[in-house]
C-alpha cells in the first residue's frame, strides 16, 4: 500500500467518520434527553434529502437558500413527530417510545419508496462544485473537503449551542436529571420538543450531505443508521465527545480495511471494532464515572 | 379472533377462561385447513412469523434482554439445513435439528457479551451480528452469494394443497406455545424474571447470570432455527434479503405490537405483521404506508400492545353487561 492511497483512504475514512459522528449526535442528543432510541434517525434524513431534491429545489430557491430551507423545514417536522408519535402516552416505556420509533421509520420509507421510489436513482446536486484540489500526490474532491468542512462546522455549531446558550444548558439539564431540572424551572416539555427540532434538523444536514456522495435512493441512509448506533455505543451513548470519537475510529478503520484488503472486510471489521472496544471498556469510551452508574 | 372471550369473561377465574381460549385458538388453528391456498398460505407465514416471535418473547419479555439477534439465528437455521440437504444428501428433519444445533451455538456466542453491557449497547451489538450475518452469506460462494440458494422441491410442502405443511407448522407453533408456557412458568422463568428485576439481588440468591442469560438466548435461538427452516422450506428459496436485520426488527416489532403481557401476545402480534401487509397489498405501495400508519397507531396509544387493546374492549363490555 503506497502512501497516497493510504492518504487517500485515510481522507475518505475521515469524511465517513464524520457523518457517522453527525447523526450519532442527533442519536445520543435524543437518547440523553428524551430517552429515546431512535430508529429513525436515518429515514428523517433521507426523507430530508428527497424534500430537498423534490420539493423544494422546484420551487427556484438557489442551492444555499435551498439547503438552509431544507433544514429548517426538517427540524420543524422534528416538532410534528415529538408531538404526535412521542409525547402522547408518556407513561409507556422506553422500550414501546423505539417501537414507535420503528414505525415512524417504516412511515418515512414507505412515503419515498411510494412518491419518489420509481425513477431512483436520483443525481443530487452538490454544494460544492465537481472539481478538485491536490496536495502533492493526494488529490482531494471539493465533494470531500465541502462535506468535511461543513459535518466540522455542523458539530461546532452544535456544540456552541449545547455549552454556551440556555436551551442548550436546559438540554444538558434534562439529560442530567429530569426531575431536577423540572425543579429548578426548566421546562421539560419545551425542552423536549427542541431536542427533536436540533436532532432532526442534524440529521437533515446528513442526508443533504450523503446524497451527493452516492446517488439519491430510498436506501440511502441504510447503511448509515447501524453504524451511527455503534459510533454512539462506542463512545458511551451519553457522551458527545465520545460519539464524535466513535464516528472517526469506524470510518477510519473502515476505511483503512478496505484499501488493504477488500470491500468485504469493511461489515466484519466495524462489528469487531465494536466488540473490542466494548471489551475494554464496557460502557463506551468515554462514560465518566458519574454517567456510567446509569447507563 | 372471534367474540366468544370477550362476553364470557367477567367471572375472572383462571380455569374456565383459558378453556374458552383454548377452544378459540383450536377453531382459529383448524380453520386455515378448510380455507383457500392462499389464505392458507397466509396463515402458514403467520404460524411460522409466530414460532419466531414466541422464542424471541423468552429473552424481551421475561429476562428483558432486548435482541435484534433473531434474524441471525433464522438464517442459520435456513442456510445451515439448505446446505446439509444440498451437500450431505440429509433428510429434512434431521438437517433441520443440525441447523437447530448450530444455530443454539451462535445464540450462546451472542449471549457471551451480554453480562456486560446494557441493554442498549447489548441491543445494538445483536443487531450487529445479525447484519454480519447477512453480509457474510452474501459474500460467500458456498452461501449462493447474492443468488442466495434453491432448495429442491420436497413433496410434502406441496401435498394436498399446502395443507399438510400447514399442519406441521401450526404443529410446531402449538409445542413452542406449550414449551415456552412451560419455560415462563417453571424454574428458568421465575430465575430469569428475577434476574431482569434485579441482577445483584438474583446473584445473591444464587442465580448463575452468565448461564441464565446464555439459556434465554439458546432457547430463543432454536425457536429461531426452526422458524428460519420453515420459511426456507415454504418458499423452497433461500434469498439473503429474506433473512437481513428487516427480520429482527420484524419479529421483535411483533413481540411489542402483540403485547407481552400474556404468552399468546406474540402469536397476536405475528398475525398482524403477516396479515396487515396482506390486506393492504392491493393498493400496493399505499399498502406500506396504510401497515405503518396502523403500527404507530397500536403502539402509541396501546404500550401494552394489542392485548391492552383486548383487555380495553372487555372491560367496557364488561361493564355494559354487569
Amino acid at each position: 500500500m503506497t502512501l497516497d492511497i493510504l492518504m487517500a483512504a485515510l481522507v475518505s475514512g475521515i469524511v465517513n467518520g464524520g457523518l457517522y459522528a453527525l447523526l450519532g449526535i442527533a442519536i445520543v442528543l435524543i437518547f440523553s434527553t428524551t430517552g429515546v432510541a431512535n430508529f429513525a434517525q436515518g429515514e428523517l434524513a433521507t426523507f430530508g434529502a428527497f424534500a430537498m431534491f423534490m420539493i423544494v429545489l422546484p420551487v427556484g430557491l438557489s442551492l444555499v437558500v435551498a439547503w438552509m430551507s431544507t433544514v429548517v423545514l426538517l427540524g420543524i417536522l422534528g416538532a410534528v413527530v415529538y408531538f404526535i408519535v412521542i409525547r402522547p402516552r408518556p407513561e409507556a416505556d422506553h422500550l414501546n417510545l423505539a417501537v414507535r420509533t420503528l414505525g415512524l421509520s417504516g412511515l418515512l420509507h414507505s412515503i419515498d419508496v411510494l412518491k419518489w421510489g420509481p425513477n431512483e436513482p436520483y443525481r443530487f446536486p452538490s454544494l460544492f462544485g465537481s472539481g478538485s484540489l491536490s496536495f502533492g500526490t493526494v488529490v482531494l474532491s471539493h465533494d470531500q473537503l465541502g462535506t468535511l468542512a461543513v459535518a466540522v462546522a455542523m458539530a461546532v455549531l452544535f456544540f456552541a449551542f449545547f455549552n454556551h446558550t440556555r436551551p442548550g444548558l436546559a438540554m444538558r439539564a434534562v439529560a442530567m436529571n429530569r426531575e431536577v431540572a423540572a425543579l429548578q424551572g426548566v421546562d421539560v416539555q419545551r425542552t423536549n420538543v427542541m431536542v427533536w427540532v436540533v436532532a432532526t434538523a442534524i440529521s437533515a444536514t446528513v442526508g443533504l450531505l450523503v446524497a451527493p456522495i452516492s446517488f439519491l435512493d430510498t436506501g440511502l441512509m441504510q447503511p448509515y443508521l447501524l453504524k451511527a448506533f455503534t459510533a454512539a455505543i462506542i463512545g458511551g451513548m451519553y457522551s458527545f465527545p465520545g460519539v464524535v470519537a466513535g464516528g472517526l475510529i469506524l470510518g477510519i478503520a473502515e476505511a483503512l480495511a478496505t484499501a488493504a484488503a477488500s470491500i468485504h472486510v469493511r461489515e466484519p471489521l466495524a462489528f469487531a471494532v465494536l466488540l473490542l472496544v466494548l471489551l475494554l471498556r464496557p460502557a463506551g469510551l468515554f462514560a465518566s464515572s458519574r454517567l456510567q452508574r446509569r447507563v | 379472533m372471534g367474540d366468544v372471550p370477550f362476553g364470557s369473561q367477567e367471572a375472572g377465574h383462571t380455569s374456565p377462561r383459558s378453556r374458552v381460549l383454548l377452544t378459540v385458538l383450536v377453531l382459529v388453528l383448524v380453520a386455515p385447513l378448510f380455507a383457500t391456498g392462499y389464505m392458507r398460505y397466509v396463515a402458514t407465514l403467520w404460524m411460522i412469523y409466530a414460532i419466531a416471535a414466541v422464542g424471541l418473547q423468552i429473552p424481551i419479555g421475561l429476562a428483558a434482554i432486548y435482541s435484534f439477534g433473531h434474524s441471525a439465528f433464522m438464517l442459520v437455521g435456513a442456510y445451515a439445513m439448505a446446505l446439509a440437504i444440498m451437500l450431505g444428501g440429509w433428510p429434512v428433519p434431521i438437517a433441520m435439528l443440525a441447523a437447530l444445533v448450530l444455530a443454539a451455538l451462535v445464540g450462546a456466542l451472542l449471549a457471551l457479551p451480554s453480562l456486560r453491557l446494557s441493554g442498549f449497547a447489548l441491543a445494538i451489538v445483536t443487531m450487529g451480528a445479525s447484519s454480519l450475518f447477512f453480509q457474510s452469506v452474501k459474500v460467500f460462494k458456498l452461501t449462493g452469494g447474492p443468488q442466495g440458494l434453491f432448495l429442491p422441491e420436497f413433496a410434502f410442502v406441496k401435498a394436498m394443497d399446502g395443507r399438510a405443511f400447514y399442519a406441521i407448522c401450526a404443529g410446531l407453533m402449538m409445542l413452542g406455545l406449550m414449551v415456552s408456557h412451560c419455560v415462563e412458568s417453571g424454574r428458568i422463568g421465575r430465575v430469569l424474571r428475577a434476574s431482569a428485576a434485579n441482577p445483584l439481588m438474583a446473584q445473591s440468591f444464587g442465580v448463575h447470570l452468565m448461564r441464565v442469560r446464555t439459556l434465554a438466548f439458546v432457547i430463543s435461538a432454536v425457536y429461531g432455527s426452526i422458524a428460519g427452516s420453515l420459511l426456507g422450506l415454504s418458499t423452497s428459496y433461500i434469498a439473503p434479503e429474506a433473512y437481513a436485520p428487516d427480520l429482527s426488527i420484524q419479529v421483535f416489532a411483533a413481540v411489542m405490537i402483540g403485547g407481552m403481557a400474556r404468552a399468546w401476545g406474540p402469536v397476536l402480534g405475528a398475525l398482524f405483521i403477516v396479515l396487515i401487509p396482506e390486506l393492504t397489498q392491493s393498493v400496493q405501495n399505499l399498502g406500506a404506508i396504510v401497515y405503518a400508519l396502523i403500527f404507530i397507531a397500536v403502539s402509541t396509544v396501546y404500550p401494552g400492545g394489542l392485548q391492552q387493546m383486548i383487555s380495553g374492549l372487555r372491560a367496557r363490555l364488561g361493564k355494559r353487561v354487569p
